[in-house]
């Protein structure tokens, strides 16, 4: 579909170099998650700043901020990379939550412990059901974008990048699981910096503002438009989606009970400054396509495009690093909290309650399998594009945010209005994806379950016991067992 | 459920049309574009055929009005930033005959409608924020008074 800028050899060194690089690291974390299911999980609890800064910042620069950025300033102009930067809001405003989330449930292990104590089982099951759905969505826009990337740059097919690359991270995944995640996350996020910034800087010292500000006003002038009435509409759907996914997605309760205490604050708000230009940066490049003249036969593949078109084959390397390594920060973290998640909630709480480790460990390393073969499943037929696939999501999640954040504050928050507002807010959220379009599903879903929590919140308070949600505090907290199969030596080291 | 439906309904209307006896097919992801982005994709026998596409404000493709959008060996184009208007749009295979025309409108959404929805984000963002940050101080304003407390026991 088009000339690849690098040759597939090329493509299989990079590919078998990081695959190597995160496969090892994952073995070598491993070993310290082998002495209980609270190290697999949760990194021992004991996270400190710099790592979870660097987990908290290289989650969210997803492989779609590094390629739906660029799409989204390609199709909504200067409007759609701020909008997107606007995602950062997600993680200043988790800033707090993360605190008030570690004193309230300290033992806790997923965000559905929360909802399940605060809200009771139906809540729960509807939470559930968001919080799956849209994990699943999360990996598929990512094992397209992997996909998508191999294909434009090397011209290995889309199929063969897709499954390599879930492969990989399903394999360093299941080997480390918080420890491997964190820890890659930690190197991801320096080469994802690194990279970004040294491609907008040689883009633009080569081609000048001013010839891509003229070819834009000739060629595409409502993407100097900021009144375009589309992206506008997009701008506060972007914020509030970002509030959604972080606000009620197990990636980000699991790094704040993993985080240690005091941590938790500092490492999300300083995670949410240094995102906030990446999508500027990368959104930034794609605005260079009309002024080089260039065709750009998908919209999502434009950043990578123009990045290989202006640099050459060395632009190319760097920003297959630089993806890769933003695509394995964020599959990862989504592998293991997921699983995380439909192991806790679903396999022990509903079906085997009394568990044990070593059989909870094993429940762990099949759902990741499974989800990982779902992903490629879906994967497979390339059927949308990223923003459009992401967006699907936003109804769920934008109806999730006041059930959460209000449950997390206020006493009185009524359980019946937190499952009504996630239930209709996703319905019609859904609804204006279809009839409005994709650019304000997660502001609709987030309006009107704002409006049904604060509704019935007014009407018909209920008072909450905080101390309910203290679960984990007096049983013999599972993480001190050493699962049987784990030598005596390792468990007593 | 409704996840599968709209896969499949999307996959049944983006399928591209092939080409026979040498003319193209031209197709667009849309004929109505309230955001003034939207792809044009045509379907070849070969990988190195090289297709043209123009453009024109003309549904004749008066010369004056044309212009050529696309020369290469793509298999599509994505277009974007266009203001308010009528686009027509055919493509050929180098030398052979034109494809039948499409036509795509570029109906912006309304400002009332695009204010509409954005003073509705501020407020929804704006009272997020004030639970969260309202909830942070009252709850730092506990934990100091608690420890207040223990530090006068």
């Amino acid at each position: 579909m088009h000339d690849a800028i690098l040759s597939p050899w090329i493509g299989w060194m990079l590919l078998a170099v990081f695959s190597v690089l995160w496969i090892t690291l994952g073995w070598y974390w491993g070993h310290k998650a082998r002495r209980s299911l609270d190290d697999y999980m949760l990194a021992g609890r004991n996270v400190g700043l710099a790592l979870g800064t660097a987990t908290a910042m290289a989650t969210w620069v997803t492989s779609n901020t590094t390629m739906a950025a660029p799409q989204l300033a390609y199709q909504m102009g200067i409007w759609g990379m701020i909008g997107y930067s606007l995602g950062s809001m997600g993680l200043i405003l988790f800033a707090p939550m993360a605190e008030r989330i570690k004193a309230l449930i300290p033992r806790g292990y997923t965000s559905g412990d929360f909802v399940r104590l605060r809200y009771g089982k139906a809540a729960w099951r509807v939470f559930l059901a968001i919080s799956i759905f849209y994990g699943l969505g999360w990996l598929i826009s990512m094992g397209m974008a992997g996909g998508l990337l191999l294909n434009a740059l090397t011209g290995i097919r889309y199929e063969v990048g897709l499954t390599v690359i879930l492969i990989v991270c399903m394999a360093y995944t299941m080997m480390g699981g918080l420890y491997a995640v964190i820890g890659t996350d930690f190197i991801q996020s320096i080469l994802i910096l690194a990279g970004i910034v040294l491609l907008a800087i040689i883009a633009y010292e080569r081609v000048g503002f001013e010839p891509v500000h003229a070819a834009l006003a000739a060629k595409r002038p409502d993407l100097l438009n900021l009144l375009m009435p589309a992206a506008l509409m997009f701008l506060f759907n972007n914020l509030i989606f970002g509030l959604g996914e972080i606000f009620h997605s197990n990636v980000w309760w699991s790094r704040a009970f993993a985080f240690r205490k005091g941590v938790g604050l500092r490492a999300y708000l300083l995670a949410g400054i240094f995102w906030a230009p990446v999508p500027i940066v990368a959104g930034a490049v794609a605005l260079v396509a009309p002024h080089l003249g260039m065709n750009v036969p998908a919209a999502d593949m434009v950043g990578p495009l123009v990045a290989a078109r202006l640099l050459g084959a060395a632009g190319a390397v760097v920003i297959f690093i630089v993806v890769f390594s933003s695509l394995a920060s964020s599959l990862d973290s989504l592998l293991a909290a997921t699983s995380d998640l439909i192991v806790e909630d679903i396999y022990r709480k509903h079906f085997r309650p009394e568990a044990e480790e070593s059989s909870l460990r094993r429940a762990s390393f099949l759902t990741i399998v499974l989800l990982t073969v779902a992903a490629w499943l879906i994967c497979l037929p390339r059927v949308t594009h990223l923003a459009g696939m992401i967006a699907f999501t936003g109804a769920f999640v934008g109806s999730a945010i006041w059930p959460i954040a209000a449950g997390l504050y206020w006493r009185k928050t009524n359980p019946l209005g937190a499952t009504l507002g996630m239930v209709a807010g996703s319905a019609c959220g859904l609804f204006a994806y279809f009839y409005v379009g994709w650019y304000v599903a997660a502001l609709i879903g987030a309006a009107v379950s704002m409006v049904i929590v604060l509704a019935t919140t007014l009407a018909a308070p209920r008072d909450f016991d905080w101390q309910r949600l203290q679960e984990h505090t007096d049983e013999e907290p599972a993480v001190e067992r050493a699962p049987a199969w784990v030598p005596e030596t390792v468990a007593n080291a | 459920m409704r996840f599968a439906t709209a896969f499949i309904l999307i996959t049944a209307l983006t399928f591209p049309a092939i080409a026979s006896a040498g003319v193209l097919v031209l197709n667009t992801s849309t004929e109505r574009s309230e955001t003034g982005y939207y792809r044009l994709s045509w379907e070849v026998p070969d990988r190195s055929t090289a297709v043209e596409v123009e453009e024109s404000a003309s549904t004749d493709f008066a010369l004056d009005d044309t212009h050529v959008l696309y020369n290469g060996t793509d298999h599509a184009t994505v277009i974007s930033g266009r203001q308010d208007g009528v686009y027509h749009y055919r493509a050929r295979i180098a030398g052979g005959d034109w494809s039948a025309p499409i036509t795509v409108a570029v109906v912006h959404h309304s400002m009332t409608k695009a204010i509409g929805f954005l003073a509705l984000g501020a407020v929804v963002f704006m009272a997020t924020a004030v639970l969260i940050l309202g909830g942070h101080l009252k709850y730092r304003r506990e934990q100091n008074a608690a420890a207040g407390e223990v530090n006068d026991a």
